[in-house]
């Protein structure tokens, strides 16, 4: 296959956008072909240029930007095409797996309805009898259990893994020559993320495309891509074979970003702590029960069943788990914001059961959180400064003391001073995230809920991050609730793991226990199902 | 707690994304402000109005307090209205009846040279100056639209923030009641109470901003349902804020974008129901004066002295114009997905691109 012609040629390509009367650069000087049957992996943070590179081969850019150089598809020049010729191209020759399937997918029609619409866009003889049969063909080829029930569902009936498999079937549906999956399974859990990938890897021999696969999870791009492209700040800093790339970076940001990545059991074994039997420990739950109500027609949803945990003093506890396994919804009631429905729950001796709402005040005053979305935990009208001093605020501190504990936090998470003036939207994402941890640390509290602080977060930031949170925590010993998806970044942190499913903690124990002597299959599965960051090993399998 | 070293911000600030460079150092509010003056209608709507405020106040005068009825000044046996009055430069009274200067009462405004006259937009059967009572008109349409916009917005406000907030019951009620009043047909409500209720300007401003909330209610109440589950809520929560703090302090700066650009919607709307009211002779009724009242009250003299028309007229269109401007200039400030483009691009730029590559092939 090695003597084919590529399928995409970009030379010199260049995107810039107009931004406050000037045209400032998003991606320069990007170079790349692919063969068929290649998969090219372009790596970056976000705002590397990344996907604006890949969105200017089909003439997608926001109005403010424009796009220069050269782009040839089977030697047709795509950059400054009429528009007709580039809707001609879109989907047929060149199609998108987008990242987040429910809102690539129309919600008020049937995914056969539009996979057919799709199909007849292009081939205008194409009955709708013929575009069903084909699209029947082409769900039965993502491995869709039922493809004539899948043909017939709207995309809310589907589970995510199997919307990205619909959503895969649509763009494949006109045979392009080219796939263009941008972030295709960030969406989605560990064990779907990996069902997607072999389909993916599968089909890309099958159909003998190329594609180009855009992603910053570098487990992704050892597991498919055969070369690779690193981009930093909208230039290319290292192209290559993903093997070598991996196995000898030369640019010191790729080794920066290799570094970056957690390795599952790659972090250091933590000794087994023995606890005196007078230890009390800060959060303790006996047989707890939440359930979400019956709201309308829909019945009321066990969430958590029976939950039993213990987190004692300076200690760190991993709650891992799929979407949906209830894992947040715990660590919401610990904080209060869920109502118990029985069970025992207590949080640093009060029992958080029956709470009176100034007890809960008080209890609160022990308790920080972190958020999952640093874009929404942030009041966007308020400087950082008064979001992080809220709560010693409400805790009744005054003026100057309080200037003084948040010029503390920040230097704590390793901002500037004087960003206080600051406001979130000024912030990039992982900034952001310190300043949710500077809050949720304001009052020393004896109990630091994390809910998935570093999932929306780039593997780099993540790292810094994760180390931050890391060295406070040694340094302050408060107990640490860590809940993840990730496994290799609980292992990172943790000293013991529960994990959970479908409202269950399946199984809980020290770190190495779980992870190097998993005793219950769905642990195995989940383990099994990481990507792992090094191509020889996806080769292997 | 162990201190640390201060941390420097210059390697800091490489971090952030093309699309914040645009807002670096700014305050929301700034940034707003800034796109709103770059929005050229919105800003030339909002000197044109306030030099009509301005020159209607300053011209005529006013009154403060009293019935506004008008009286017989016992001691030169005048009329006069009833109540404070502040004089004008414009020597005309609107209510007095004056000799006709111009045969038939033809407006002696002259564009160009410019030359006001003695009765700039004429005078009515009576000898009424038209320029007064037109002057005197929009004081009165103004009046009503701030007021209708300043209470709707915030009975709006209250309502829908109320409902949003703690949902459940208080919010089907609250709902509930929303909709009885939007059942109720503003026109013909209005007319029916503001004939009990007297037909000064300040009653009929308050019956129909009593009415006119309705809208805002529900597009504040959903407002705060997307709001209210966003996480620095929850923090808040978490921090002990009570409901009050989280209402004021957190929610409801964030929902000034959508009430302030459906409140000058809503002041847009109201100066054109005052004006109908009146017309109808249900709104502001004689002695008293507006817009909507004045064409009504010529409604006969159409054919033959049409400046009692286009005055009045000209100024209802021009207002309801520079609000409805001003509300659009304020939805694009508040909207963060507006991008501006380069000026050499757009729609005709494009086409003549689009030609001349026609011509190539």
């Amino acid at each position: 296959m090695d003597n084919s012609k590529p399928i995409i040629e970009a030379s010199e390509l260049s995107v810039d956008f107009w931004v406050d009367g000037e045209w400032v650069m998003a991606a320069s000087g990007v170079n790349f072909s692919v063969k068929p049957g290649d998969v090219l992996a372009i790596v970056g943070e976000s705002g590397s240029g990344k996907s604006t590179s890949a969105m200017s081969l089909l003439g997608l850019l926001p109005v403010n930007g424009r796009a220069s150089g050269s782009v040839k598809l089977q030697g047709e020049e795509l950059i400054g095409a009429d528009k007709k010729r580039l809707r001609e191209i879109r989907g047929k020759e060149i199609a998108v797996i987008f990242q987040e399937p429910m809102t690539a997918l129309n919600p008020v029609y049937t995914v056969g309805f539009q996979i057919v619409e799709a199909l007849q866009v292009h081939f205008k003889s194409m009955t709708k009898a013929q575009g069903k049969v084909r699209a029947l063909e082409l769900l039965k080829m993502v491995e869709l259990p039922d493809p004539e029930k899948a043909f017939n569902s709207y995309p809310h009936e589907l589970s995510g893994g199997q919307r990205q498999r619909a959503m895969i079937a649509q763009s494949i549906s006109c045979d392009p020559q080219l796939l263009i999956a941008d972030e295709p399974t960030t969406a989605l859990d560990v064990t779907v993320q990996a069902e997607i990938l072999n389909l993916m890897r599968d089909l890309n021999k099958r159909l003998n495309s190329a594609v180009i696969l855009i992603t910053h999870d570098m487990g992704v791009v050892a597991e498919l891509s055969d070369f690779m492209i690193v981009m930093k700040d909208g230039v290319v800093v290292e192209t290559g074979a993903t093997f070598d790339v991996f196995k000898t970076p030369k640019h010191q940001y790729t080794k920066d970003l290799l570094a970056a990545v957690p390795k599952l059991g790659a972090a250091e074994t933590k000794p087994v702590i023995e606890r005196k039997a007078t230890e009390q420990p800060v959060l303790r739950m006996r047989g707890l029960n939440i359930e979400y109500p019956k709201r309308g027609k829909v019945p009321a949803f066990l969430a958590v069943k029976d939950a039993e945990l213990d987190i004692y003093p300076g200690e760190v506890l991993g709650l891992v788990g799929e979407s949906g396994s209830g894992k947040t919804t715990i660590g919401r009631a610990v904080v209060g914001l869920l109502p118990i429905k029985s069970g025992e729950l207590s949080v640093d001796g009060q029992a958080m059961v029956g709470v009176s709402r100034q007890q809960l005040i008080d209890v609160r005053r022990n308790i920080g959180i972190v958020f999952q979305d640093p874009g929404s935990s942030l009041n966007p009208r308020w400087p950082i400064g008064q979001s992080i001093a809220e709560p010693l605020l409400l805790a009744g501190w005054d003026s100057p003391t309080r200037t003084n504990r948040v010029s503390e936090l920040l230097d704590l998470v390793e901002l500037p001073r004087s960003y206080r003036n600051r406001y979130p939207h000024e912030l990039s994402g992982g900034q952001r995230q310190r300043v949710g941890i500077a809050r949720a640390l304001a009052l020393s509290p004896k109990l630091l809920v994390a809910d998935e602080p570093t999932s929306a977060l780039d593997v780099s930031v993540q790292a810094r991050v994760l180390e931050l949170l890391q060295e406070i925590q040694k340094e302050q010993q408060f107990a640490t609730l860590f809940i993840s998806h990730d496994l290799a970044v609980v292992d990172l942190l943790s000293d013991r793991i529960a994990v959970m499913r479908l409202g269950e903690i399946v199984e809980q124990g020290h770190k190495e226990q779980i992870l190097r002597n998993p005793q219950v299959d769905y642990t195995k599965r989940l383990i099994g199902a990481v990507p792992i960051p090094d191509p020889s090993h996806s080769r292997s399998r | 707690m162990a201190k640390k070293r201060p941390v420097d911000e210059t390697q800091l600030n490489r971090e952030i994304t093309i699309e914040q460079r645009e807002t670096e150092g700014l305050s929301l509010g700034t940034i707003v402000r800034r796109r709103f003056f770059r929005h050229k209608a919105a800003v030339i709507s909002m000197i044109v109005l306030g030099a009509i405020t301005l020159l209607a106040f300053t011209s005529v005068g006013t009154v403060v307090g009293g019935s506004g009825n008008l009286v017989t000044d016992p001691n030169t046996g005048k009329l006069a209205v009833d109540g404070f009055r502040i004089p004008g430069w414009w020597q005309l009274n609107w209510y007095e009846n004056y000799d006709i200067y111009n045969p038939g009462g033809t407006p002696t405004l002259n564009v160009w040279p410019f030359d006001a006259g003695q009765h700039p937009f004429g005078q009515d059967t009576l000898g009424k100056d038209i320029f007064a009572r037109v002057m005197r008109g929009i004081q009165q349409s103004l009046i009503v639209v701030f007021i209708v916009g300043l209470l709707s917005t915030v009975i709006g406000t209250i309502v829908g923030s109320l409902a949003g907030y703690f949902r459940g019951w208080i919010d089907t009620l609250l709902m509930r009641a929303t909709d009885v009043v939007i059942i109720l047909p503003i026109l013909v409500v209005g007319a029916v109470l503001s004939r009990s209720f007297g037909g000064d300007a300040v009653s009929l401003a308050l019956l129909l901003g009593a009415l006119a909330w309705t809208g805002l209610a529900r597009l504040v109440r959903a407002e705060f349902l997307a709001l209210r589950e966003r996480e620095f809520v929850d923090a808040a929560r978490v921090a002990g804020a009570k409901n009050s703090r989280i209402i004021f302090k957190h929610i409801l700066p964030n929902t000034i974008g959508v009430i302030v650009v459906n409140a000058t919607l809503l002041m847009a709307a109201a100066i054109l129901i005052e004006t109908s009211l009146s017309f109808l002779g249900f709104g502001i009724v004689a002695p008293d004066i507006s817009l909507g009242q004045i064409i009504s009250e010529y409604n006969e003299a159409f054919r033959t002295r049409p400046w009692l028309f286009w005055y009045p007229g000209l100024f209802i269109v021009v207002i309801a114009l520079c609000i409805n401007f001003i509300g659009d200039g304020l939805r694009d400030a508040f909207d963060p997905r507006q991008r501006r483009l380069p000026k050499s691009g757009g729609a005709i730029s494009e086409l003549k691109q689009l030609i001349a590559k026609r011509r190539e092939s």
